[in-house]
């Protein structure tokens, strides 16, 4: 082992190989901080060749490795594998190529969502996907995600943006896949990179779509007495017809937290609201805004207001895109839930889970992409209890099996991570699961690409949904 | 048992086809086995399958915006079951005179012109379930609109043409159809005044449905919306051409590459491109006076080749783009630049093991 | 974020610390705008690094001396408490902390030296004139000198102004409205004593009584800043005992010093009631020259001849993140005819002057004053303006380099009538 760490390095400076604890501490967790593991090593690659090199050298000595943007997963995805090494990609964070006529720009991993919006904005183009955290995640986590946002109703996901890509897999060769075309010849292996939480390895360079920015926006904020009427009013919007380019519903802990936070003038009196914005060409805009002012004038709204001038509108959004961290104001310590149900039954769902939480006796912050019928539970828990942690994970087993009963997912964009494993098998069957396994071993035949996350697989044999975290029981991760 | 009609199987249950699959050495799926009267003499030596029995739509509810059906179904009867609510498949399937099977449109990996507007076959597809060479019943994706567990098979499928197992149902995303469309033709007389164009509005404020060139520079577009808003829009979009737009004629319809229906000799290639690589492709194939069309925005090029596919191979490799057959005896076939190859090789290894179906990268 | 962090161990000065570890949630939203992370990309060099890191010091579980460096790189620029929704007070962690590890560190030699000579010298006005002197004798030889000295030197102005001295009090013109009392702070008075003088003109023109307590030194905020805060309490209490309680404000015309001010609660807890409660209303009373102006109401100079002007303001860290004013220096200047605002990319992220940051961290504080000259020359201003002499001095010499220089000064001086030619 120790010959793995002299050739290290050899591949990196002292300056980009961190060893010591001070270094490699503030790596130990992400987003999800209840999870922390010591990697034992974090590198800084500079170019595709080190992360290529970094990556043979693990293959053949058999150390798992975790690629690492900004380390915002809800999921514990970025989450360090023990006896093994981060591999931060920060520092690969160039804009290679921006093509306005082709609307296609190359990236590096490490930029950062919103910076290539910021880039193609002079040609009047943008980078559509807009998760919450958009201006700091990467889009090598957004890829290994296929991350979503508010906009993605209507323009799809991560993944319906990228078309292209240079991969390193997991034993250090360099593959490209896909093209930059819109379209494909032959079977979609892009689509398969994306969205497999770094399993089949580290993405090098990202050929995105662009799109142009749409000429009008309508935003629209209506307070609601209950959050089922809320869920109600999407489900009449998703029948009427109307497309919108988003709708997002927040409830009455989420509103008072992004309110604190950001000073947006949500409704504070209201137990839910939900914004809906329409884009597009103005004419079309201006059609559509009258068909959705009448479905919802018959949802029974509060009030509704309509953002006057792009400052409000874009608060209104900044609000809602802080909802999470903000909820750190009420409670330092949550855990959010991601799983998707019907677009339909989201009235249900939502007074189940409501029922759920006062069953629990934890408080639960909604705030999520109702469009998609994608909902974010936030479970907040008091961290200094004994059994603290334990009981806002049962309510969120409790949530995610009511997602799949109603025919849903377990998770929308967060991905499975460490957090969501045990969940698994409930929503794939063994045998899906099995083929889920023969496809990761075809690409990493020594499973050493993100060991441990998304699939049960060797290191956490046995699954239970009760009691500690089988990842933890198998010593594979430990709490704060 | 399997009913068996011309050495073709036809499973009525997916328990069946994974019997078939499992007892067989060589697969191959036939959505259509009434064109063909007899097998070939390669084909003789397969086990042929055909999916027809297959052909209810599962689960259909039109609030949810989702539908389920069998693979075995015919792209037109989903279609009409979708418009009957107002709905339609967003990546515009095409091809509707061949009536294909769902499986095969998704084996082929088929999206039609106005994907222009939201998106191509990958993006609508949601969940796929399929039998694979171990005769393996796998359940992919999910039914709902949003899902990010596992990986996305429902996406690395379409295009593989039925190498990495056998489709039995598939979930999509639908979308509601506008009110009211306008379809129109811009003449521009000249290729290149008809591709600046081109460009020019793919990266406007327009939201069209379809965005098609011809080599002769007609521009070919569609929009839709509501009914109020339609008669600004095409103001607003013939000042913007300074051209105003004509019903398009008939001959277009007719025309070989109206992606209605395969043509009777050749091969159709569909060419994977991008809007600025359109003039170098379009002289690169011009000498041989191949029928050609720009479609999706200048992303896809149809191209009706009738000359050795090695030309074109050599042809596309040098730009650096890549084709795949999608009719005619080779049809399949990967042209130009493959470098996919050996990834997607593994993963075929992990599908079928036993390589019972057809290879796809040779 | 949950912590093991025992309060009893830290004691009533420091127990405060927990607060706002526990309120990050570790989400990264600060990443972007924190200027170290920004040019080092790595983990540690970010507030939530930093704040991870001090909260696994203050568990025992790391040594302090070993995130010293991480925890000096930080420029106290405060960008991370504007971009953090839950709401974490990374400035109310970040002093105090400082504090205690400076109880617990051994600081190698020269930087022992390096820092005694800046605490010495520029909180005192003639000493710092002096200083700049004979620094100004050594900047030929800069280039040989340890790299932060070379700085020290490179930095310090090669002429300093005219000393200046100021009366007791400045009456008000016409009805008086108010009473304020004025800092004229340390570097800033030797370096530009025409900021002072430009804020006494638009106060009082503006009806308010100005009085200069003769008796004042330095509010201590720089060595609160580099957590020498027993000098820091020293400072402050001499001028709690300097400065008259019948005022309506105490005003400051430094961003940094203005800030510094407001955190006397931090630097005084623990401390025994009488002064911790002397401390607290001394705070209560600080405003910045520009938001109290936008308080009172301000009525522009008439000055009906004066061409139009192109100003890109500049955001003073320790006025828009510490003290969150950004709003006031806008609507000031866009009241006075002929300004043109312009606003640079970049807003929230430093200039890299942040106290004596370019003194102690040399690098990183080119790289950030060169990237903010970029993005304010982009605007193609005729004058910078911004509200902090740290700013003005990193700005101005970032900027020599440029193709078309540019004058900066303090936007009170653009409220006094300040155009080109005068
Ligand atoms: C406050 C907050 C709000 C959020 N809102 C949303 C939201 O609205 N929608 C949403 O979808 N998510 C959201 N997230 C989750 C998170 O931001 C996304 O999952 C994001 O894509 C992660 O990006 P990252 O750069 O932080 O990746 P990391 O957390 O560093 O990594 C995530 C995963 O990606 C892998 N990875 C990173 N780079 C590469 C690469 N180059 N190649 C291969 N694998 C790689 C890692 O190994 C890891 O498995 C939110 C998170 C927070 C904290
Ligand atoms: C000159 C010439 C002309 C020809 N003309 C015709 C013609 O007009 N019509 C014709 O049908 N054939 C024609 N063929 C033969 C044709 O190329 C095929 O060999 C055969 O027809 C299969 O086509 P299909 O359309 O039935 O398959 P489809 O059902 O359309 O399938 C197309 C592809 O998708 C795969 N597939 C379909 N369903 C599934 C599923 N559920 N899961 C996985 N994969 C699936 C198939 O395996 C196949 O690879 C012609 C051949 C020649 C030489
Ligand atoms: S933004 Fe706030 S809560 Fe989030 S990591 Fe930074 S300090 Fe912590
Ligand atoms: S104060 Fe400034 S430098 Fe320090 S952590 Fe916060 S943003 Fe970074």
């Amino acid at each position: 082992m120790s010959d793995f760490y002299s050739k290290l390095r050899s591949i990196f400076p002292p300056d980009r190989l961190y060893e010591d604890a001070a270094r490699v501490t503030p790596y130990v967790s992400d987003g999800l901080t209840v999870f922390r593991e010591e990697p034992k090593a974090v590198v800084m690659p500079i170019s595709n060749e080190e992360v290529a090199d970094t990556l043979k050298l693990c293959h053949e000595f058999e150390i798992p490795f975790v690629a690492r943007g900004s380390g915002t997963s809800l999921s514990g995805g970025s989450l360090p594998i023990r006896d093994g090494i981060v591999i931060s990609l920060n520092r690969l964070n160039q804009i290679l190529d921006l093509d306005p006529d082709n609307r296609t720009a190359r990236v590096q991993p490490g930029v950062i969502n919103s910076e290539i919006s910021a880039a193609a904005a002079d040609h009047g183009l943008y980078f559509a996907p807009d998760p919450s955290s958009q201006t700091v995640c990467t889009i090598g986590g957004n890829l290994a995600f296929n991350s979503g946002g508010a906009h993605c109703l209507k323009y799809g996901m991560t993944s319906n943006h990228i078309l292209g890509l240079t991969v390193a897999l997991p034993d250090g060769t360099v593959a490209e896949l896909g093209n930059d075309s819109l379209e494909n010849a032959g079977p979609d292996c892009v689509g398969l990179f994306v969205g497999s939480e770094g399993l089949l390895g580290i993405a090098l360079e990202i050929q995105v779509r662009l799109m142009p920015v749409p000429e009008s926006f309508q935003t629209i904020l209506a307070s609601y007495d209950s959050l089922e009427a809320a869920g109600d009013a999407v489900a009449a919007v998703v029948a009427s017809g109307i497309l919108p380019g988003a709708m997002e519903i927040m409830d009455r802990l989420a509103i008072e937290a992004a309110e604190a936070a950001v000073s947006a003038g949500y409704p504070e009196d209201a137990e839910a609201c939900l914004i809906v914005e329409l884009d597009g060409e103005t004419a079309a805009v201006d059609a559509d805004f009258q068909a959705l002012s009448t479905t919802m004038e018959q949802t029974g709204a509060k009030e509704v207001r309509v953002a006057q001038s792009t400052e409000e509108r874009l608060l209104i959004w900044k609000g809602r895109k802080s909802a999470f961290s903000a909820v750190g104001r009420l409670s330092p310590d949550y855990i959010v839930q991601d799983g998707v149900v019907p677009r339909s039954k989201l009235g249900q769902a939502l007074k189940d889970i409501s029922r759920f939480s006062s069953e629990a006796g934890l408080r639960v912050a909604n705030v999520f992409h109702a469009g998609d019928g994608n909902l974010h539970p936030l479970i907040l828990f008091d961290a200094t209890e004994a059994d603290g942690l334990e009981k806002a994970e049962a309510l969120a087993g409790r949530i995610l099996r009511l997602c799949l009963e109603l025919g849903g997912s377990i998770t929308g964009e967060h991905g499975v991570g460490v957090e969501k494993l045990e969940y698994m098998p409930d929503m794939f069957s063994p045998t899906d699961l099995d083929a889920f396994n023969r496809i990761r071993r075809a690409i990493d035949p020594k499973e050493i690409s993100n060991r441990g996350k998304m699939l049960p697989s060797k290191e956490a044999p046995a699954l239970s949904s009760q009691g500690p975290h089988p990842l933890e029981k198998a010593g594979v991760i430990s709490r704060m | 048992m399997a009913e068996q009609t011309q050495n073709m199987l036809k499973p009525s249950s997916i328990d069946e086809l994974q019997s078939i699959v499992r007892d067989a050495s060589k697969v191959i799926v036939q959505g259509r086995e009434e064109r063909l009267a007899s097998p070939s003499q390669k084909e003789i030596l397969l086990t042929r399958v055909s999916l027809s029995k297959l052909n209810r739509i599962l689960e259909y509810q039109p609030d949810e915006y989702t539908i389920t059906v069998e693979a075995g179904a015919k792209v037109n009867d989903v279609a009409d079951a979708l418009s009957e609510h107002g709905q339609y498949l967003p990546f515009n399937p095409p091809f509707a005179d061949e009536n294909l099977s769902i499986g095969s449109i998704i084996a082929r990996g088929l999206s039609g012109p106005a994907a222009c507007r939201y998106g191509i076959l990958r993006d609508f597809i949601l969940g796929v379930t399929l039998v694979d060479g171990l005769g393996e019943r796998i359940r992919t994706g999910g039914k709902v609109v949003k899902n990010a567990a596992g990986f996305d098979i429902p996406k690395l499928i379409c295009g593989t043409w039925g190498s990495l197992g056998t489709m039995t149902e598939a979930t999509f995303k639908v979308f509601p159809i506008a009110p009211e469309y306008r379809t129109l033709v811009f003449k521009f007389s000249t290729f290149e005044a008809g591709h600046s164009a081109y460009v020019a509005l793919g990266r406007s404020k327009f939201t069209l449905d379809v965005l098609d060139l011809n080599p002769d520079g007609h521009l070919f577009i569609k929009l839709g919306g509501q009914p109020g808003s339609m008669d600004n829009r095409v103001f607003t979009l013939e000042n913007e051409l300074g051209l105003s737009g004509e019903e398009p004629d008939e001959a277009f319809w007719d025309a070989t590459i109206a992606l209605c229906r395969f043509p009777e000799a050749g091969a159709l290639v569909k060419v994977a491109t991008s809007p600025k690589n359109i003039p170098a492709l379009d002289i690169a194939l011009r000498p041989k006076g191949q029928s050609r069309r720009y479609s999706i925005n200048g992303y896809v090029a149809w191209v009706h080749w009738h000359s050795p596919l090695d030309e074109l191979h050599n042809i596309l490799e040098n730009l650096g783009l890549t084709g795949q057959v999608v009719s005619g005896p080779e049809a399949s076939s990967i042209v130009g630049n493959q470098s996919q190859n050996a990834f997607f090789n593994k993963i075929k290894s992990a599908f079928d093991p036993e390589s019972k179906f057809p290879d796809l990268y040779s | 974020m949950i912590s093991q962090i025992s309060k009893d161990k830290l004691g009533p000065k420091y127990a405060s610390m927990k607060e706002p570890i526990e309120a990050c949630v570790h989400c990264g939203f600060c990443l972007p705008t924190c200027p170290t992370y920004s040019t080092m990309g790595d983990e540690m060099n970010s507030p939530r690094g930093r704040i991870f890191l001090m909260k696994e010091t203050l568990e025992g579980k790391i040594d302090p001396s070993e995130i010293d460096p991480f925890i000096d790189n930080c420029l106290g620029c405060l960008a991370c408490v504007t971009s953090c929704p839950s709401g974490v007070e990374y400035g109310e962690l970040i002093s105090p902390y400082r504090s205690w590890s400076e109880e617990q560190r051994k600081r190698g030699t020269l930087e022992k030296l390096q820092r005694f000579a800046l605490l010495k010298t520029i909180p005192c006005p003639d000493r710092f004139r002096a200083a700049s002197k004979i620094a100004s004798v050594f900047k030929p030889v800069a280039p040989y000198l340890p790299k932060s000295f070379g700085a020290m030197i490179e930095l310090a102005p090669s002429q300093l102004p005219e000393k200046q001295e100021f009366d007791p009090i400045y009456p008000a013109n016409g009805t008086r409205r108010g009473r304020v009392a004025l800092l004229i702070g340390c570097a800033q008075q030797a370096l530009a004593p025409k900021i002072n003088q430009a804020a006494i003109n638009v106060l009082t023109r503006n009806g308010i009584e100005v009085v200069v307590p003769e008796s004042q030194g330095c509010c201590g905020s720089l060595a609160m800043h580099i957590g020498a805060s027993k000098e820091a309490q020293a400072a402050a209490k001499k001028n709690f005992e300097a400065f008259p309680d019948d005022v309506d404000a105490i005003i400051s015309t430094a961003a940094g010093c203005g800030s510094g001010m407001k955190e006397y609660g931090t630097l005084f807890a623990g401390a025994d009631e009488e002064i911790a409660d002397q401390a607290k209303a001394y705070s209560a009373k600080v405003q910045d020259v520009c938001a109290y102006l936008d308080a009172v109401g301000f009525a522009p100079p008439e000055n009906s001849e004066a061409p139009p002007i192109k100003v890109a303001y500049h955001d003073a860290c320790h006025l828009a993140h510490a003290q969150k004013i950004r709003s006031a220096p806008r609507k000031l200047l866009q009241s006075v005819p002929g300004i043109e605002l312009l606003e640079p990319a970049e807003w929230e992220i430093c200039c890299g002057s942040a106290g004596s940051y370019n003194i102690e961290h040399p690098d990183t504080a080119k790289e950030l004053g060169k990237r903010k000259v970029k993005n304010l020359m982009a605007t193609n201003p005729d004058v910078i303006a911004t509200g902090n002499i740290g700013c003005l001095t990193q700005i101005e010499f970032h900027s020599k380099d440029s193709e078309k220089p540019v004058p900066v000064v303090h936007t009170v001086e653009l409220l006094d009538g300040w155009s080109p030619g005068r």
